[in-house]
């Protein structure tokens, strides 16, 4: 089982190292994608433009070869190249600086993740405590399971600010009904300060619409999974034992529907947090989803990277404990 | 079903069309209409104006009018989701029924050929791009001799379904509106990269659909005996595989229309690529934050977008029951806006 799990490990760091190179090496390499220093040109004469480019390149380190070699033609270059430099600083955990203001992506990561993180994840016990619930009222009614999942596929079709959007409109509404504030965070509002609760009202309509769309996406397969559970002999054996609907349902049914659970839930983690790009765009909080959209809408690519690396290694360490998790319940998986 | 259940169905079914084809025309009017390359008009002197008679759907924050802005975002509709969508399936659909078909082992060619090709490949990355069209020439040559000779004749596998299954996963491995988004960015606004990048992030849920039905059909008997019979692998999978695996396939290509729909729009409602002169739903309504009491303005984008997915969610098999199509969708094509 250790070995197992040590060769899952090691594929997963592999596939989290594959995506991140290909993003690295893609952003350097297309034209135009390579940040520019733009300037006025009456600013200076021509020689001092392209000395301040020149010097701009090599505080960015893009005056150094990109890969170690060179196709088209054949030509090796060595290890002083932009690639080997930033391998280097991620496996000691740096993540370079960023273009626009030159504060290293760590500090930014962090700083959004202190407010992402209480966001992504309230909403996502929430949705899994609710659609849990949903799933195993609905499993044993097929005239509601039926409906249910028809609105489950069509919400979950609805691009996520939609939800947000209209939840802005009918809740947080001046001329409507103003239950909430539209966005943004009080003015004096630090995670780690006093009285972080005031700002509870703030994240009311982010959590509904983060746990609104991420419902269906954990009910429809666990209320499927549970209704193919119901049609199984053992059912029928447990309530001719006298085992009430309740502990039937709980005990018996539940725990060999949970890898479909767990499964989904690992899925949806990082879900949660793409989701949150654009929940946190809808209402204006400065975390890691606005982080990312941002970085992209300024091609800020060293924020970029850092935070597509992040969300990747979170999705494959929460496979991992999904599998872990899966194996302790059911040791026939492994 | 009771006749006038179906009777309901039907009229669903003809509103879902009638409204696609509203927006079609739409489009085309967008096109090739008198506004066709231009932005809506900005008038100043109506800033955020409710319907009125000028303005059936209200102006936005710069004045223009809602409804001709909700035309002009159609035409995005018709030149990048749906063409997306489309390609998607199809790569889906291909990659997957090959890999569904040959597997890890059935697709064997002569190993002295791909020796050749991966020879041809590595001279033609080494060497100037100018010489580029000698190698691959050479290259083809040099398969097209092998092959029509008798010797050279040891065979290698292609394990096509492991390549297949390891790009999906490697795609899936990044939620992907974040894997859209990073990509979407790399690039300057352009309609070409966002179809690509599109089509390169859906295909692989119709692949994982197509290779599970395809494995499953492969082994009956009608197909077997048409391979006894010596056809063509693309004549059993053309002529008697995929038209018995249509009735689970035909509903990927509305799902990824309502998926690429709403990566689209979503990646506008962000601001990224796309340049501000064009037109799109999203647009419209990251406009509408601008002005947060314009519920005219959030109203009309959100119920276009809204009856669009509802129209496109109706063109789905009548014959899939939520339960059939729940099934087939939880093994490979679940929808999840990651």
């Amino acid at each position: 089982m250790a070995g197992a799990l040590l060769l899952r490990v090691a594929r997963a760091l592999g596939t989290a190292w594959l995506i991140a190179s290909a993003l690295f090496l893609l952003s350097r390499s297309l034209p135009g994608a390579a940040p520019q220093l733009f300037t006025d040109e009456r600013v200076g004469t021509f020689g001092q433009q392209a000395a301040a480019e020149t010097d701009y390149q090599q505080r960015l380190g893009l005056q150094t070869p990109l890969f170690y070699f060179r196709l088209l033609p054949w030509r090796w270059h060595g290890t002083p190249n932009q690639y080997h430099r930033w391998l280097t600083q991620v496996s000691r955990g740096e993540l370079g600086s960023s273009f626009r203001d030159g504060t290293a992506v760590t500090e930014h990561l962090r700083r959004a993740l202190q407010l992402t993180l209480p966001l992504t994840g309230s909403a996502l016990l929430l949705g899994a405590g609710l659609s849990l619930l949903l799933a195993q009222w609905a499993a044993r009614r097929p005239r509601w399971y039926r409906r249910l999942v028809s609105a489950g596929y069509f919400l979950d079709s609805l691009p996520l600010f939609v939800v947000g959007m209209l939840l802005l409109l009918l809740l947080a509404n001046p001329d409507f009904w103003p239950l909430f504030p539209a966005y943004g965070l009080p003015a004096d509002f630090s995670v780690t300060g006093a009285r972080p609760w005031q700002a509870a009202p703030y994240f009311v309509l982010p959590v509904t619409a983060l746990t609104i769309s991420s419902l269906p996406a954990l009910f429809l397969p666990v209320a499927a999974a549970l209704r193919e559970q119901w049609q199984q002999p053992y059912v029928a054996t447990a309530r001719a034992k006298g085992a009430s609907r309740q502990r039937t349902s709980w005990r018996h049914v539940l725990p060999n529907a949970a890898p479909v659970f767990f499964t989904r839930l690992a899925d949806l983690v990082p879900g949660v947090v793409a989701g949150a790009v654009v929940i946190e765009v809808v209402f204006a909080l400065p975390g890691m989803g606005r982080l990312l959209a941002e970085a992209a809408a300024a091609r800020d690519v060293p924020v970029l990277v850092g935070g597509v690396l992040l969300i990747a290694a979170v999705r494959l360490l929460a496979w991992l404990l999904a599998d872990f998790l899966n194996v302790l319940l059911d040791p026939r998986l492994l | 079903m009771t006749p006038a259940r179906s009777r309901f169905r039907f009229s669903g079914r003809g509103l879902a069309g009638l409204w696609l084809l509203l927006l079609a025309v739409a489009a085309a009017w967008a096109a090739f209409g008198p506004a066709a390359g231009r932005p809506a008009l900005v008038d100043v002197g109506l800033l955020s104006q409710p319907p009125s008679r000028q303005h059936w759907l209200g102006t936005d924050p710069f004045g223009r009018d809602v409804l001709t802005d909700l035309m002009l975002g159609t035409r995005r509709l018709f030149i990048i989701s749906l063409p997306a969508a489309l390609l998607a399936s199809a790569l889906g659909l291909l990659l997957g029924a090959a890999a569904g078909y040959w597997g890890n082992t059935g697709l064997r060619v002569r190993r002295s050929a791909a020796a050749v090709l991966l020879a041809g490949l590595i001279g033609l990355l080494a060497s100037a791009p100018a010489a580029a069209g000698w190698w691959l020439l050479g290259a083809a040559l040099a398969t097209a001799a092998i092959y029509s000779r008798a010797a050279f004749a040891a065979t290698v596998a292609v394990p096509l379904d492991w390549l297949v299954l390891s790009a999906a996963a490697w795609l899936g491995a990044v939620p992907r509106l974040v894997l859209v988004l990073a990509l979407t960015a790399l690039h300057p606004p352009a309609g070409g990269w966002l179809l690509g990048v599109l089509v390169f992030t859906c295909w692989p849920s119709t692949a994982r659909l197509t290779r599970t039905l395809v494995q499953q059909l492969r082994r009956r008997s009608y197909v077997e005996a048409g391979r006894v019979a010596g056809y063509s692998a693309a004549r059993l999978l053309w002529a008697h595989i995929i038209p018995n695996a249509w009735p689970s396939l035909r509903s990927t290509l509305p799902l990824n229309l309502s998926i690429c729909l709403g990566l689209q729009t979503t990646l506008a409602f962000l601001g990224v690529g796309l340049t501000p002169d064009q037109a799109d739903w999203g647009l419209t309504l990251a406009n509408a934050r601008l002005e947060p009491a314009a519920w005219w303005l959030i109203t009309s984008s959100l119920l276009a977008l809204t009856l669009t997915i509802t129209a496109i969610y109706q063109l789905l098999p009548t014959q899939a029951s939520p339960l059939q199509t729940s099934t087939s969708l939880a093994s490979g094509m679940h929808v999840t806006k990651s």
